[in-house]
């Protein structure tokens, strides 16, 4: 008797053990999700979207799928207020040869759609079995630069560096600034055009200068120092014995002011200046309701600021425009 | 005691297996997938209506299903220019497909009402060329929306149409200022067929008045008829007509580059007898010899034989502007810049600044030049202030010249000389026309402030043989002023 209630106790232990046993699934419950990205430029009448889906990779390598996941038969619409709206159409886009995915592009596009600013400004996709994706922002206001308090000339009459001012009645701001030396070279007989990108400041690494580009700013000005405009302009003609070569234009710079959504995207994505912070990676950032992906705008503008002859003299160069 | 350790151990086995394989895993939140998946197809009377969809656009127009939809209820409102919006509540459950039909003309809303005025008043109304059997003023009412063409028409007046746009429950009005006709008919490109309003030449036969234009070819006027001929649908070589005549029928026309004639039907070009494509006016003596002026020279042709006139021959210059023959049947000829020619079948005479004696220097580019039955030839002297030649308008007899000035015209911008039957000079120039009989200050003159003289530049003018004057502007087209009032 003793005996088999040992034994019993021993096969409930073993069942008690054994009925825990389980698979696991690192993946989880897999569910399809849809993808929804759309940059919409102010500057343009032509604005695209692209529309995929979530997947599974075969192995543990996201990287390693070739199938292109974009969908089709998708009515995409963007809207600038309750009246103006486009219906998206959708093509296909040749891939580059050395691309990993061996299909197209599959992209949605409007041909004649150029928000008004002020406007709210959506965006909705009707997926065939009924699931819908959409998301709204509004255009930003467009960049009026402020010319008295703007520099036009280079170097500038008084300080050691130049300034462009510009307004934006958009709260939270965000701005990417790029501005180019537009020149002409002499080659073989007749002359091209280059620009040549100005960095913020240049940083000597190992006898070398590398540039340091503009990061996006939230002020309304923007410098820059006339030590790093004197160095761009003598490396525009690096390695060049004949200065004479070279026919310089005029400076451009370049300022795209981003809606709200992607202020905050990129405020997600921008490294933290202290410790205490947590960087978001770029996927887990979405405003796309019913799914994933990043609907946004902006807006540009253009500010041209003339050289003094002088200072063009100065590295040997020759002046392109009046002064 | 054993009883009871058996009991436990039993107990705490069996309460093992229960809880040992409970557990809580977090997964996260799962969105609810929302589907919207009902579709409404929307027509409409007439289509092409927008569609918004809960007071948004769809971007789709009827006929056309919007699908996406998500359950409950929905504003369907249907937009078309010029109708009033229509919206219809409905109501769409899981995976409803439904239709919907809007009949705009259903609605009392959609109509509108047209008022028609005119200057005079007492015009017919016609609405879509159908005579409403209304007379101004008037209101057209119960219209649907849409666009209508009402036309109103006075005796003595010229008619007047317009598009209108009805839209729902609006009174458009219209006025129309009917031209009075009754003695002055003015022709252009907005009123008629004219094709151009810059003109440069008239001529008129017995059923037809032609007209030569700068720029588009000749165009025949019979009846209120206008037909356009063109190089691009007839033979006409150039569209840039310098003169025309009419000689036993036969139109005769002087281009920019070509002489042609047509008979009606048959077209014949001359051009070939020419020293040069450029022709600048023709004539006919008394002896049926045509007189062709070029840039490089006159030309005598009988039907057979040409002889070409020019510095070689005794003028003094190759290049001709106008041609007259006077009751003796010499030819005088007026050149570009070296005065006046005059042949008399064995010699050629030159007047110019230097033997005309004339108190002024008023130039030697002659314009126009015209003989009249008492004798007298008239001559348009073209002014110049580069040349420092004040131009004017002069007269010869009996081998005197004399300087005229016009009554109410400026005598130095003469653009054409006209002699009529009854020996009326007509002479149109910039800045308005004068007839006289005898002498300038007898007559009296048009301008397009006392008349309704359509622009002041005149370029040709004639009286065709129903009796009725015709003026040629360079800009504001053509006008008809009826017999018995001019």
């Amino acid at each position: 008797m003793k005996t088999k209630f040992y034994l019993l106790t021993l096969i409930l232990s073993l069942l008690t053990i054994l009925s825990c046993e389980e698979t696991f699934d690192p993946y989880g419950k897999f569910e399809e999700k849809y993808v929804l990205n759309c940059i919409v430029r102010a500057d343009t009448n032509y604005q695209v979207a692209l529309v995929s889906k979530s997947y599974i990779s075969e192995n543990l390598d996201p990287y390693s799928n070739t199938e292109d996941k974009s969908v089709q038969n998708i009515l995409v619409r963007l809207w600038n207020g309750n009246d103006n709206v486009a219906i998206l159409k959708d093509t296909i886009v040749e891939r580059s040869s050395d691309d990993k995915y061996n299909s197209p592009y599959r992209i949605y596009y409007a041909e004649n759609f150029q928000p008004i600013p002020g406007l709210p400004l959506e965006i909705e996709a009707v997926l065939p079995d009924g699931r819908v994706l959409s998301s709204a922002t509004s255009v930003p206001a467009p960049i009026n630069f402020l010319d008295t308090s703007s520099d036009t000339l280079i170097p500038p009459s008084k300080g050691d560096y130049i300034q462009v001012v510009w307004n934006s009645p958009q709260t939270k701001p965000v701005f990417i600034l790029r501005l180019g030396i537009y020149y002409f070279k002499y080659e073989g007989g007749s002359k091209k055009r280059y620009i040549y990108f100005v960095p913020q400041n240049y940083v000597e690494h190992e006898g070398k200068f590398v540039p340091n580009y503009p990061k996006p700013i939230t002020q309304s000005r923007f410098s820059f120092d006339m030590k790093t405009i004197d160095k761009a302009m003598e490396l525009i003609s690096a390695g060049e014995s004949d200065k004479s070569k070279f026919e310089i234009l005029s400076c451009i710079i370049e300022v795209i002011a981003l809606d709200e959504n992607l202020s905050i995207y990129y405020n997600t994505t921008a490294n933290a200046n202290n410790a205490f912070s947590v960087k978001l990676d770029e996927k887990d950032y979405s405003n796309i309701k019913g799914g994933y992906g990043i609907f946004g705008a902006y807006n540009r503008n253009y500010y041209v600021l003339r050289f003094k002859h002088d200072y063009i003299r100065s590295f040997g160069y020759i002046p392109g425009l009046t002064e | 005691m054993k009883s009871v350790i058996k009991l436990f151990l039993s107990g705490l086995l069996l309460l093992s297996i229960f809880i040992s394989c409970d557990r809580e895993v977090y997964t996260g939140f799962t969105e609810p997938v929302i589907l919207s998946n009902c579709k409404i197809f929307v027509e409409s009377n007439p289509d092409s209506a927008s569609i918004y969809v809960d007071g948004k656009n769809s971007g789709f127009i009827t006929s056309d299903t919007i699908k996406g939809l998500s359950e409950g209820i929905h504003y369907i409102t249907l937009k078309k220019n010029l109708f009033k919006d229509t919206t219809i509540t409905i109501e769409l459950s899981s995976s409803d497909k439904k239709s919907l039909f809007i009949d705009f003309y259903n609605n009392p809303s959609n109509f509108g009402t047209i008022y028609v005025n005119s200057n005079p008043v007492g015009a017919t109304i016609y609405l879509n060329d159908k005579n409403t059997g209304y007379l101004t003023p008037h209101n057209l009412t119960s219209l649907f929306v849409g666009k209508y063409k009402v036309k109103c028409n006075l005796p003595l007046h010229r008619s007047d149409s317009t598009i209108v746009t009805v839209t729902y429950g609006k009174i458009q009005s219209i006025n129309f200022n009917l031209d009075d006709t009754s003695k002055w008919v003015n022709y252009n490109i907005s009123n008629s067929e004219l094709s151009s309003n810059h003109l440069s030449s008239l001529a008129a036969d017995m059923n037809n008045v032609w007209i030569g234009t700068r720029d588009k070819g000749i165009m025949k006027l019979h009846g209120n008829q206008f037909d356009i001929i063109q190089s691009v649908n007839s033979r006409l070589k150039y569209n840039f007509i310098n003169s025309l005549f009419i000689h036993n029928n036969d139109l005769y026309i002087a281009t920019s580059g070509s002489l042609q004639r047509f008979d009606g039907s048959t077209w014949m070009d001359l051009t070939s007898i020419l020293p040069d494509p450029y022709v600048t006016s023709i004539i006919f003596d008394k002896n049926d010899v045509m007189w062709i002026g070029t840039q490089k020279g006159l030309v005598r042709y009988d039907g057979v034989n040409t002889v070409v006139f020019d510095r070689a021959s005794g003028m003094s210059s190759d290049f001709v502007m106008d041609i007259a023959v006077d009751n003796l049947n010499n030819i005088w000829v007026a050149t570009n810049s070296d005065g006046i020619n005059m042949y008399d079948g064995h010699k050629w005479k030159i007047y110019d600044m230097s033997n005309m004696n004339l108190g002024a220097n008023l130039g030697n580019s002659i314009k126009d030049i015209a003989c009249d039955k008492e004798g007298y030839i008239y001559a348009a002297h073209i002014y110049s202030i580069e040349k420092g030649e004040l131009g004017g308008f002069t007269r010869f007899k009996d081998g005197t010249w004399e300087q005229l000035e016009l009554n109410g015209v400026p005598a130095n911008l003469v653009e054409c000389i006209y002699i009529d039957d009854q020996g009326n000079k007509w002479v149109g120039t910039k800045g308005g026309m004068t007839k006289f009989r005898y002498e300038p200050n007898d007559g009296y003159f048009f301008n397009t402030s006392n008349s309704k003289l359509p622009a002041n530049q005149v370029v040709d003018i004639i009286i065709s043989p129903d009796g009725n004057l015709w003026i040629a502007t360079f800009g504001g087209g053509l006008a008809k002023v009826k017999k018995g009032n001019f």
